[in-house]
């Protein structure tokens, strides 16, 4: 796992980040989602193109706690994001982030758990109301009989 | 996707430019052509409407800041989409975004995605976007919504005018607004919005959190109402709640809890519907027919209010962190408004953390609640600096 790279979901998921808790929204199945704790830093780190041992290795730089603490919560933490359909595996070589997610590290702090909390009462809504996204092919196929009698 | 390639003979309605009632043509389209080509296609069936009518509406107002006019092939349609703006009548500058609406009297429907839904995807839609022209149908009330986005032109459609559900009237033309709105920086939010004249709150959360109950409650007390279901947004020069409609939806035995507003020509109770998967519909009550003091067109936001229905008996507000407060606001926005995405959750974003947001705990004291809120608006002062 340590050298996989991983995206966010999108455009099936969506999220922002505010006063250091990340917000993600699966738009397919409605459950929406809190990582909280070091958890939102986790998800910057892999939007910039980090693998999973760089993340492990910036947060161990930047947190005061035993680096397979670390280690052993990030990979929890990836893993329940993947299980939840909101980061997908990334193909290609991560070298070229290396620099950047370096440039990340701040001054050693308490560490902080990453953990996922996750809501499901929005999913009935979507459910009930799915949307059915059309592309350039046109609207799924047409009513024949009901335009044909200009109903 | 099957059946994309598939061929629609269309009874395209073709006006003649004389004058004379539109005829039919018979009109060959694929469904990229048909879908691709609403913006042109509906322009045709509007005209085709008017002729058939006779009888056009026109209807001037200023919505979220923008002077937008909608044109109504018939009165029957007029009437049922115009209840809701009428506190936002009376602009008379040059439109900015113009929607035409238009029901089928005895001519062809548009172009229509074969999707249905019954009880178990009650409320389906088809949305298509392609960048020059955003779409979306509603099968169940058979409604389509087109925007020309480079035209500023939106097309409303559907079959039956007088058989619209109370709800959609309630919150008419949301998803052309929504789209447009958008690209002016005001987001279209699943929230109420009440106050006083120099700043209100946005009272968020999903469907029976309590949004009527604090905004119902705010309008008995004589406070300024923006909205009960849909309100827009903006975070620029300052936060801002503009309302789009003066509707609220509620629950019949919740009405109860109002007698004030319980009765009079502004309550539209729910009549068994003929569209089976809503045959359930909530009372629709037009406050500016109920309470004309109390809609106006917008204030400043001062604070976001989650409220929390509670045993205690007592009512309250604590403050309440901005990742909450998103979680709030954000997931229910766009599950209702169907076509939301990242922008839109970007933008919430950028309104949460603008202002202060509480739970506001609901004991069982309707009476109760416009005090707090009032309070709330007081302390947080006319910049809103007493909070984050």
């Amino acid at each position: 796992m340590e050298r996989m790279r991983f995206r966010i979901n999108a455009p099936q998921v969506i999220t922002e980040t505010i006063d250091g808790e990340a917000i993600m929204i699966n738009l397919g199945t409605g459950n929406y989602y809190s990582v909280a704790g070091s958890g939102a830093e986790v998800c910057g780190f892999l939007e910039q193109g980090a693998d999973v041992e760089m993340v492990i290795e910036s947060l161990s730089q930047g947190y005061e706690a035993p680096r397979d603490s670390i280690a052993s919560a990030v990979r929890d933490l990836i893993a329940d994001l993947e299980r939840e359909g909101l980061i997908v595996p990334l193909e290609g070589d991560s070298s070229a982030s290396v620099v950047a997610v370096a440039a990340e590290r701040e001054a050693r702090r308490p560490f902080e758990k990453p953990y996922l909390e996750k809501y499901t009462d929005m999913q009935d809504l979507v459910l009930l109301d799915p949307v059915h996204e059309v592309d350039e092919r046109g609207w799924p196929h047409v009513q024949p009989a009901a335009q044909a009698d200009g109903a | 996707m099957a059946g994309h390639t598939s061929s629609l003979l269309l009874r395209q309605t073709v006006p003649d430019g004389t004058g004379t009632p539109a005829r039919a043509d018979d009109v060959t389209l694929n469904s990229a052509e048909a879908t691709n080509g609403l913006h042109r296609i509906c322009p045709q069936h509007f005209r085709a409407a008017l002729t058939a009518s006779g009888k056009p509406v026109t209807r001037a107002f200023r919505i979220a800041g923008h002077a937008v006019r909608l044109h109504f092939a018939d009165d029957v349609i007029a009437r049922r989409l115009t209840r809701a703006f009428a506190h936002l009548e009376g602009d008379t500058q040059e439109p900015e975004l113009t929607v035409n609406a238009w029901q089928s009297t005895g001519i062809a429907a548009p172009p229509l995605p074969a999707i249905h839904s019954d009880a178990a995807t009650r409320g389906a839609v088809a949305h298509f976007d392609d960048g020059r022209a955003r779409a979306l149908y509603q099968p169940a009330i058979r409604i389509l919504n087109v925007l020309d986005v480079p035209q500023d032109v939106g097309w409303f459609w559907t079959e039956d005018a007088a058989g619209i559900p109370e709800w959609e009237c309630a919150t008419p033309i949301r998803h052309i607004l929504h789209w447009w709105l958008a690209e002016r920086g005001a987001q279209q939010v699943h929230a109420a919005a009440v106050g006083n004249k120099s700043g209100g709150v946005l009272v968020v959360g999903k469907g029976g959190s309590g949004k009527s109950t604090v905004s119902l409650a705010c309008a008995t007390a004589g406070m300024a109402y923006a909205g009960d279901d849909y309100v827009a947004a903006t975070v620029t020069p300052e936060p801002y709640v503009h309302s789009l409609y003066s509707s609220a939806k509620v629950e019949p035995h919740h009405l109860l809890r109002f007698p004030a507003l319980s009765e009079g020509p502004g309550v539209v109770r729910p009549e068994r519907s003929e569209v089976a998967p809503f045959d359930t519909e909530k009372t629709v009550l037009y406050l500016h027919e109920l309470r004309p003091d109390v809609p106006v067109s917008g204030f400043p936001l001062r604070a976001i209010v989650l409220p929390k229905i509670t045993e205690s008996g007592t009512s309250g507000l604590a403050p309440i962190s901005a990742p909450r407060a998103l979680a709030a606001l954000a997931p229910s926005t766009i599950v209702q408004l169907h076509t939301a995405g990242q922008d839109a959750l970007e933008a919430m974003k950028r309104l949460v953390a603008e202002v202060p947001s509480f739970e506001l705990e609901l004991g069982g004291e309707i009476d109760a609640i416009a005090p707090l809120v009032s309070q709330l608006l007081t302390d947080l002062g006319s910049d809103g600096t007493a909070g984050r």
